[in-house]
């Protein structure tokens, strides 16, 4: 990409450059044809200052040999015009060498008239015969001079003109050079910019097919998964349903031996007797545990406001029966209303209240806490006076069916607290404790979405 | 004299669940007379009074007590049949089975099943359940009147 933006401004510039130097050598082409002009137009204009003198001289020639007034008309136009023209030359002469030529030419020139006037007068006064003036020669020596003038006036000229020519190729070849490379800038400015377009529409390409696969692959999975999940289904069926009746069995014909043989099997029959009916019900509430938790696993998450301090007030009544017969001193301080599921909500807080009644049954005073604390989300707590926990287990206590205390200091199945990590979960935050071996213990439900 | 004990139907597959409710039965000294079936077709043979049990005297029941998981015709099926057919309409229907599963409750009580019980694991809990619901269905209960049926 970095690449393309460079090579898009490098196109840019080129073009821009490309446009000034058009712009200028056109500029400079008509410069070069304006002064190539005014070298033509002062050949042509010296040619013809000439044939002016020419023509005075012709007049001048013809008056003297036949004395006749009206053959002074050519020297006459022709003095006349020679001014003009000079005149005009003189704007146009472009300065210089070529300046002090026309000068000398002009010097020339002017001596010339002045000799053709001086002979012309001469003849009217009858001092002078005309082929004698004619034969002296002085006005051909003259002319001759201007005529020695004139041509290395042209001959300057000429070169004048070559020279231009010469300069206004050379700038056309070195301009033509600068656009040739201008050229070969954009086309690998161009090729740089096409090379780059096309890399990354490969890449696109690449990224465009491997994203479908991966939706495929997405797609081949959820499918798995709902099959997975339709299996699940049936396998927790089966469980609750195909499971618990040999379960059922072994406990009822246990009973019913216990019942019809009470008194005639010795003691300690009757004790295997208890091993057997209380290991059957174990595993039936294991079973019943891990139903639960499978079906919590499976809840959509239904949101809804909840007010959790009528919600805890709530479990805690249901707990009643096992606060019979003991001082147990709650303290519910004020709860918010949060978006969560009541359902998976009243599971989680009935386990965390369970737990705290369950572990603080040996003080002779329970005191169990229930507050929260906004967090990102809040912060939902329960804190009892209870046995504690040792913090080096705290990783094990939210794992299914682990558990930190033996089953004859407290019953359970070690489910309780991995229901409450999954409904933390499913509204987006964890479930986490503090304690302290004998010391009690705070367990803590992080909630999003409040 | 006392009105004549009405029978009760036990639909059940499993011969110990079926021991054990009888047991339950005995406990609770509960002395109508019991008949079991085994499955489905069974039990509906029973009721229509077809097959093995089409010389079967007609006589009203005090409570059909039915497990849902049955072979070959299962328990909701039964239940539904017995609803359909407007002899049968009014009879008192338990179900008495271990699933939990939601989808079963609200199946069966769509097909206006009278009780629902789950067997519990402890055989004590199990026989009370089991004998109470026996007594209530069995002595308790009013039937429907014989004009119903």
């Amino acid at each position: 990409m970095k690449n393309l933006a460079l090579a898009c401004i490098g196109i840019l510039l080129a073009v821009l450059v490309g446009a000034l130097l058009t712009f200028l050598s056109a500029r400079r082409a008509s410069e070069f044809q304006g002064r190539r002009q005014d070298a033509q137009i002062v050949l042509r204009l010296m040619e013809e200052a000439f044939s002016d003198l020419k023509d005075a001289e012709t007049g001048q020639r013809g008056f003297l040999i036949t004395r006749d007034e009206s053959f002074l008309a050519p020297y006459l136009a022709g003095c006349e015009q020679y001014r003009k023209d000079l005149a005009e030359l003189r704007r146009h002469a472009l300065g210089g060498a070529e300046l002090e030529r026309l000068a000398t030419l002009e010097t020339l020139a002017a001596a010339k008239l002045e000799e053709l006037a001086r002979t012309i007068q001469d003849v009217r006064q009858g001092n002078q015969d005309a082929p004698g003036l004619i034969l002296q020669a002085r006005g051909k020596q003259l002319m001759d001079r201007v005529r020695e003038a004139r041509l290395s006036l042209i001959e300057a000229q000429v070169a004048r003109i070559n020279a231009l020519d010469q300069e206004y190729l050379s700038r056309i070849r070195r301009g033509a050079v600068a656009q040739g490379g201008l050229m070969m800038l954009i086309f690998l400015a161009v090729l740089m910019a096409s090379f780059t377009l096309a890399r990354a529409m490969v890449h696109l390409q690449r990224e465009v097919v491997a994203r479908a696969q991966g939706e495929a692959e997405v797609l081949q999975l959820n499918g798995r998964l709902e099959n997975s999940n339709q299996e699940l289904e049936a396998f927790a069926f089966s469980v609750s349903h195909d499971l618990r009746a040999p379960l059922r069995h072994v406990d009822g014909f246990a009973g019913l031996l216990r019942k019809n043989m009470e008194g005639t099997l010795p003691g300690n029959a009757m004790h295997y007797l208890d091993v057997i009916q209380d290991a059957a019900k174990r595993m039936g509430a294991l079973i019943d545990d891990l139903l639960g938790y499978s079906r919590l696993g499976r809840a959509d998450l239904h949101r809804q406001p909840v007010a959790l301090g009528p919600l805890v007030q709530q479990v805690r009544a249901e707990l009643g029966g096992e606060c019979e017969g003991r001082a147990v001193h709650w303290e519910i301080g004020p709860l918010p209303t949060i978006s969560g599921d009541p359902t998976l909500l009243r599971e989680a807080i009935r386990n965390l209240l369970g737990n705290a009644l369950k572990f603080t049954r040996g003080r002779p005073e329970a005191r169990i806490q229930v507050g929260s604390r906004p967090e990102a989300g809040i912060t939902l707590f329960v804190q009892d006076n209870g046995v504690g926990f040792d913090m080096h287990y705290q990783n094990k206590l939210f794992k299914v069916f682990s558990r930190l205390h033996g089953q004859d200091e407290f019953e359970g199945t070690g489910i309780g607290l991995a229901n409450v990590a999954r409904v933390a979960a499913k509204h987006g935050g964890r479930a986490w404790a503090v304690g302290k071996v004998d010391g009690g213990a705070t367990f803590c439900m992080d909630l999003k979405g409040v | 004299m006392a009105k004549p004990l009405k029978r009760i139907l036990l639909v059940e597959d499993s011969d110990n669940d079926a021991e054990l409710t009888l047991a339950a039965f005995g406990e609770y000294h509960l002395a109508n007379g019991v008949d079991r079936v085994r499955d489905g077709a069974e039990a509906l043979d029973y009721l229509f009074r077809k097959g093995a049990y089409a010389d079967r005297e007609a006589e009203a029941l005090s409570v059909v007590l039915l497990d849902l998981k049955l072979p070959k015709v299962d328990g909701l099926e039964v239940l539904r049949a017995i609803r359909s057919e407007p002899h049968l309409k009014a009879l008192p229907v338990v179900v008495l089975t271990s699933s939990k599963e939601e989808g079963d409750m609200v199946r069966s009580y769509q097909w206006g099943v009278n009780a629902y019980v789950v067997k519990p694991v402890d055989f004590s809990e199990f026989a009370k359940a089991v004998g109470q619901l026996g007594v209530f269905w069995a002595l308790i209960n009013e039937p429907p009147p014989a004009s119903m049926l």
